[in-house]
């Protein structure tokens, strides 16, 4: 009976609400339904890979704001996942000077919100030197008030899916001949790396067909620059700051899996004569990598889940998008339904990923595992 | 002897290590010294010497002293900063005194929290004692930030069990229902959550529930909180052994009983440095409202260096909002770690 009418009770109050929100958006003029989204929009965002004008529509925007969220997102998980593990090695050395400095760095940037880093490193950004006065390292890199410079090599290329793809098959199909055996990492590294290797080569050669250059250097121009990527401040800011913030959380929680490999398992590999690096390697490493993965796919999500704070400076992500749109055309509740379930998918994914690396790389006995968590 | 071998062990073990020290000494010296030079020795304290600001290449602290009543206190009215000032102090002060292990009854803390956070209220918005009452509009800064947080923790603190122990509930629909609600709004930005409450609560509540939109996110945020929490407390709920259950229905306690007097207890108790955890987290992610358009401390930080005569003094309002949450944020974080320990020898 008690749930019945808890279930009733929640039934109800839903519907009194959906009833109301649209009794009200009828007196607003609002029609409900996704047709909005075939509408042009008539405004312009900061920040988009692909070409995006004014008079694209609604859908298109919200496609940008996806592409700019988990752009900004993987960019600075990959950073931060290499910045904070290399910090998480070094908080747990014993070397008592690298120790120091790297709990100041995790602890400073931990212990202050994602949001004042940001409006920070925006802050720093924009009061740069104008383009004449830019720094630059040999000419090629420029950082100024307009943001970073970089030569552009032009991966979003349709062809390079192409070449995406053949690598890809071309890999796979190397991969299932040697099926990996549970230890087999340096296998997996190897095949990492062949595969990227692949997919530049295909990529170069290709781009040489195809008349156009591979690697573009930016100039200085008049007032501005031409040519290369052009990485608005917006931009450079949010990853700046994510990947700072990033790292220190990635930091701690490799510092946690390092100091939970069991002692005994070092210990054994000593007495074994096994030198420190050899140790780091092949036991503690990979022992690491197993206790490490649950828990970092969390600062995976969180990571990207802190990419919406990129609003607070005007980074255009798929929360800054949803809440202009909304401004203009008042289609609230779609929006928000769009903008959750793209979250969702978003983190569902990462999860999903994760876990299905953890489970391949999983060791078959875990009884260590269990006396580590205990 | 020993300095000899620490000096061998954590300095100087092998020429790979005596580089890194030494590479890192110089580093940690160059910024020591930097810091030092920038902040104390080249800096211009006194508003009255903030002209001298642009000749020195130090820190100018003056625009702390010019406008901290700005960042503190945002557009509360000027004369009454005392209330505001006052009612900070009352905040940390209660915080701090529920982290003592003498507060550490569910009556004590329940008890400690309410008329802190009753107190606070009053000074605040005014209209007792004679104090002349204040909107809640005109509230910024820090007694801000702090408002959010401690409301957030005391609507937020309750409802986290509701959904907890509805997650465990037996009642298949019930538990589902949580289960949903929580892990949706897990997976969510929180900035998202507040800014559905900001536009969706005027859609679709009747107007005589519609609150102010500061009450509107804090009810969000409240929620996305007691999501965390929740998560939190079911840790803590399945780390109580069957047979504390099962011991209690055989003396013939009551459900509610059960779950009062032996379930929770010791869930907040297994709970407990996850659930500081939690509060530090809170607290930092109160920065977002800035977000949502309100005058919190980051917001009036920010407007501290807005105007033209202190727009280069970014970096040093940047450091002192950093160092208020850090000290915050810090000492909590120290202090849920210390309880962590203190757990694990008691176990031991």
């Amino acid at each position: 009976v008690l749930q019945l009418g808890t279930v009733a009770c929640v039934i109800a109050l839903l519907a009194a609400l959906a009833l109301n929100a649209h009794a009200n958006l009828a007196r607003l003029g609002i029609t409900s339904g996704f047709g909005f989204l075939s509408r042009s929009t008539g405004w312009d965002v900061s920040f988009s890979l692909t070409d995006y004008s004014i008079d694209d529509p609604y859908w298109r925007v919200l496609v940008v704001g996806v592409q700019n969220t988990v752009f900004v997102g993987l960019i600075s998980i990959v950073l931060a996942t290499l910045i904070g593990s290399v910090l998480g090695i070094a908080r747990t050395s014993r070397n008592l000077v690298l120790g120091v400095l790297s709990s100041i760095y995790v602890e400073c940037f931990r212990s202050v919100p994602m949001t004042l880093q940001i409006i920070f490193w925006y802050t720093v950004m924009t009061n740069l030197p104008g383009p004449r006065s830019a720094y630059s390292v040999a000419d090629i890199v420029f950082l100024s008030n307009r943001g970073l410079i970089l030569p552009a090599i032009h991966i979003f290329n349709p062809l390079i899916f192409i070449g995406v793809a053949v690598g890809g098959l071309v890999t796979l199909a190397l991969r299932s001949r040697n099926s990996p055996e549970p230890g087999g990492l340096w296998r997996h590294a190897a095949f990492g790396l062949l595969t990227l290797v692949l997919i530049v080569a295909t990529a170069a050669i290709i781009l040489k067909g195809a008349g156009a250059p591979l690697v573009e250097v930016p100039r200085l121009r008049g007032m501005g620059f031409t040519g290369g990527l052009h990485l608005v401040p917006e931009f450079s800011a949010v990853v700046v700051a994510i990947v700072i913030a990033g790292s220190a959380y990635v930091a701690e929680t490799v510092r946690g899996a390092l100091l939970a490999v069991p002692r005994g398992q070092i210990e054994a590999a000593q007495a074994l004569g096994m030198n420190p690096i050899a140790i780091y390697l092949t036991i503690k490493g990979p022992l690491a990598l197993r206790l490490v993965l649950p828990p970092l796919s969390n600062q995976f999500m969180m990571i990207m889940k802190a990419t919406t704070i990129g609003i607070v400076i005007g980074f255009s992500d798929l929360f800054m998008v949803v809440a202009v749109s909304i401004n203009h055309s008042g289609q609230t509740v779609e929006l928000i339904l769009i903008m959750m379930s793209a979250f969702f998918l978003i983190n569902y994914l990462i999860s999903t990923i994760v876990n299905a690396i953890n489970q391949r790389i999983a060791l078959k006995d875990y009884s260590w595992k269990v006396a580590a968590y205990d | 002897m020993r300095f000899g071998a620490f000096l061998r062990t954590r300095l100087f073990g092998s020429p790979f290590n005596v580089l890194v020290t030494c590479l890192g000494l110089v580093v940690l010296g160059y910024l020591f010294v930097g810091a030092i030079n920038w902040a104390v020795i080249e800096s211009i304290w006194r508003k009255e010497d903030a002209a001298l600001c642009k000749q020195v290449n130090g820190a100018c602290w003056a625009v702390i002293h010019a406008r901290h009543r700005l960042i503190l206190f945002g557009l509360y009215p000027y004369e009454e900063h005392w209330r505001s000032a006052l009612a900070c102090a009352v905040a940390i002060s209660f915080i701090v005194l529920s982290c003592l292990p003498l507060f550490w009854t569910p009556l004590r803390l329940v008890a400690i929290w309410l008329t802190g956070f009753g107190t606070f209220y009053a000074l605040m918005h005014g209209g007792v004692l004679g104090l002349l009452v204040v909107p809640t509009d005109n509230w910024g800064g820090l007694a801000l930030t702090i408002f959010v947080y401690i409301t957030v923790i005391v609507i937020g603190m309750p409802l986290s069990v509701v959904l907890a122990l509805a997650r465990r509930s037996p009642l298949p629909a019930i538990s589902w229902m949580a289960s949903i609600a929580i892990d949706v709004t897990r997976s969510l930005p929180l900035l998202t959550i507040l800014f559905t409450a900001v536009v969706i609560f005027p859609l679709a509540l009747p107007d005589w529930l519609q609150a102010g939109k500061l009450y509107r996110v804090i009810t969000a945020f409240a929620f996305f909180f007691a999501c965390y929490q929740a998560e939190n407390l079911r840790g803590g709920l399945q780390g109580v052994p069957q047979g504390q259950e099962e011991a209690a229905k055989a003396l013939g306690l009551k459900r509610r009983q059960i779950i009062g007097l032996i379930l929770l207890p010791q869930a907040f108790r297994a709970a407990l440095p996850s659930t500081i955890n939690q509060m530090v987290v809170t607290f930092k992610d109160t920065s977002v409202i800035i977000i949502i358009g309100f005058f919190d401390v980051l917001a009036s930080g920010r407007a501290a260096y807005g105007s033209g005569e202190w727009s280069h003094a970014y970096v040093e309002v940047s450091l002192f909002l950093a160092a208020i949450y850090f000290i915050f944020v810090f000492t909590l974080s120290r202090y849920g770690a210390y309880l962590e320990r203190r757990m694990r020898v008691d176990k031991s």
